[in-house]
């Protein structure tokens, strides 16, 4: 989910050339639930293997990360540790929404209304504890890094940023810029065509990047302000935030008072359930770790084939194909450079 | 306020033709002495540094430096209708955003385009020592470039103080292009050491097709695994210069 902030961050759409050569942490969680809500067949149901298991996020991690390098890409995945005690409250909202979406789910597929169906069935999406370690093992093989975060994947990507060692932090959430990402980039995870969701329109998606410093430019405040406005607006640790206060609101409440603190006490009638230094302290010092390695190998393509044609039953044909795609990519890769290089 | 009339039109849709192939949103630095850009190719790989004193114009007047950013193959698209003897003049209204064309020939007629807006970044001059450095006819080079492009997608160039020698391995193919001193193509040769670098064909006669008109005669630069520079040297005041960088050759 993550803060909405959408309306207020300015982004730029870009090529998928113009990230060629450049790194990208990808928030892996986020991700995967991507590909578990759209990699699904019209009536909802989501890929399995004959066995009954669900492949639909080892479809999307494979053929997404092969697209990527083939673009000469740098991925890496950072995977979700334990959660901040704080985000308890929208861990269990999250939960009922998806009780509830399984309800509406099974009505709709008695009522034999597919369209609603697949929309009910999106919201279901439940990652389970198979999906992270399939991901992770096919990863191995794929010779695309992966990192284990203590707590939040999306934070520990944030951090990869301000190290350097990651040039941007890929997701879909504004979290990332909240964590202090000094480059977010959306939509590499999900490019291509994308149905709007309830109507049967599809519209082209391409990824676009937010730099940290021009946001706050833009917006002439500090991180610690965008995160009051986050709070106001509602996060993931405190998903109410404060009621009939929107981005817009919350921004110019932020500007005009300095803080959240100034804030709430000029507002009539306000419940805020939290405590903003507790909330703070998670964007501003998140639980992160120095302990990884961003190497990037050639695929082994018998380990791939295993894994994915012998045990999860997908098409040998089309896997091969992917692979050999993603080795001329890497092999491309390798020759290339920028003029980035000469520029001292 | 920025105007700016040229009498030959087709020399500015030839220029912009040549910028084309590497930028789609150009934005160029208007200032009171003249007009000018550098930008990079989305991929980073290849450099276009144009730029246009005002003595290129019949007339030209800018009260202050600013910038302007146009989605260039709109307005090729305009462009691309003028004939031969006809006038253009540009000129940006700052109120609407909007750059008005007007073209003169045996009827005027005058369009407009929005203007978007412009990229703050500054890109660099990519720092090389060139060790090669070789006038050849802009006519030679693409027909040079073009024949390697009949076995592959990437040449080995290398110089020393005789002789350009241009490399193409394909799968199945190859070719060897030779320019020696004494053939009409190259007018002058310079090489402190002997050098060689590996470069796109794809971009390579992208750049140089689309320079053609604008040049009779390129001065290329390059050292060993850097980048290459093509100056292309323009008849009347004002620069067109491309870098790219280099392919490294690995097993």
């Amino acid at each position: 989910m993550g803060v909405n902030l959408r309306t207020l961050v300015s982004k730029t759409k870009v090529d998928f050339k113009s990230l060629s050569g450049k790194s990208v942490a990808i928030d892996a969680y986020n991700a995967l639930y991507q590909f578990l809500a759209i990699i699904r067949q019209p009536d909802g149901t989501p890929l399995k293997d004959y066995s009954g298991r669900i492949t639909s996020h080892l479809s999307g991690l494979f053929y997404r990360t092969a697209n990527l390098v083939e673009m000469g890409v740098k991925v890496a995945y950072v995977f979700d540790g334990v959660p901040p005690a704080l985000k308890e409250a929208e861990i269990k909202r999250r939960a009922k929404v998806k009780a509830e979406a399984l309800v509406k789910y099974e009505q709709a597929v008695r009522e034999g209304k597919m369209e609603k169906a697949r929309s009910y069935a999106q919201m279901t999406s439940k990652l389970k504890d198979y999906m992270p370690e399939d991901s992770k093992r096919l990863l191995t093989e794929l010779g695309v890094p992966w990192i284990q975060a203590p707590s939040e994947g999306e934070s520990q990507a944030a951090y990869m940023t301000t190290k350097g060692d990651a040039d941007y932090c890929g997701s879909q959430d504004y979290d990332s810029l909240l964590f202090g990402a000094t480059a977010l980039v959306r939509n590499v995870t999900v490019s291509g065509r994308r149905k709007v969701p309830r109507k049967r329109v599809y519209v082209e998606v391409v990824p676009e990047v937010m730099k940290l410093e021009q946001v706050l430019k833009e917006l002439e405040i500090t991180r610690e302000q965008l995160i009051d406005v986050a709070m106001l607006v509602g996060t993931d640790f405190n998903p109410d935030g404060v009621k009939g206060v929107g981005p817009k609101t919350a921004l110019k409440l932020i500007k005009k008072h300095g803080s959240i603190e100034d804030v709430l006490p000029r507002l009539e009638d306000v419940e805020f359930n939290a405590d903003p230094n507790e909330i703070r302290k998670i964007f501003l010092h998140p639980k992160v770790t120095d302990n990884y390695q961003l190497e990037w190998k050639a695929p082994n393509v018998d380990g791939v084939i295993d894994f994915l044609c012998r045990e999860r039953d997908f098409s040998e044909d089309r896997v091969r194909k992917a692979l050999a795609r993603m080795s001329a990519g890497i092999k491309e890769s390798k020759s290339k450079t920028t003029l980035e290089s000469w520029f001292g | 306020m920025f105007k700016a009339k040229m009498a030959d039109a087709k020399f500015l849709k030839d220029m912009m033709g040549a910028i084309s192939i590497l930028v789609d949103e150009a934005t160029f630095d208007l200032t009171p002495e003249g007009i000018k850009l550098r930008a990079m190719d989305p991929s980073r790989v290849a450099m276009v540094d144009f730029e246009w004193p005002k003595t290129v114009f019949n007339e030209y007047s800018c009260s202050e430096t600013m910038k302007m950013c146009i989605n260039i193959s709109e307005l090729l698209k305009l462009l691309k209708r003028t004939g031969k003897d006809e006038s253009v003049e540009l000129s940006l209204d700052e109120k609407t955003g909007k750059l008005k064309i007007s073209i003169r020939g045996n009827y005027s007629r005058t369009f407009n385009m929005p203007t978007l807006e412009a990229m703050d970044e500054e890109v660099p001059t990519p720092k090389v020592n060139f060790n090669v450095s070789a006038r050849t006819t802009t006519q030679g080079l693409r027909e040079a470039i073009e024949d390697a492009s009949l076995v592959s997608d990437h040449v080995r160039i290398e110089a020393d103080n005789e002789r350009i020698v241009m490399n193409a391995a394909g799968d199945i193919m190859g070719a060897k292009i030779e320019f020696k001193t004494g053939d009409d193509v190259l007018l002058e040769m310079k090489a402190k050491e002997a050098s060689k670098a590996t470069f796109s064909l794809s971009y390579l006669s992208e750049i140089v097709k689309a320079s053609v008109p604008t040049s009779e005669i390129v001065v290329m630069e390059f050292s060993t695994d850097m980048p290459i520079k093509l100056d292309f040297q323009q008849e009347k005041d004002g620069k067109l210069k491309f870098f790219l960088a280099p392919r490294i050759e690995v097993e």
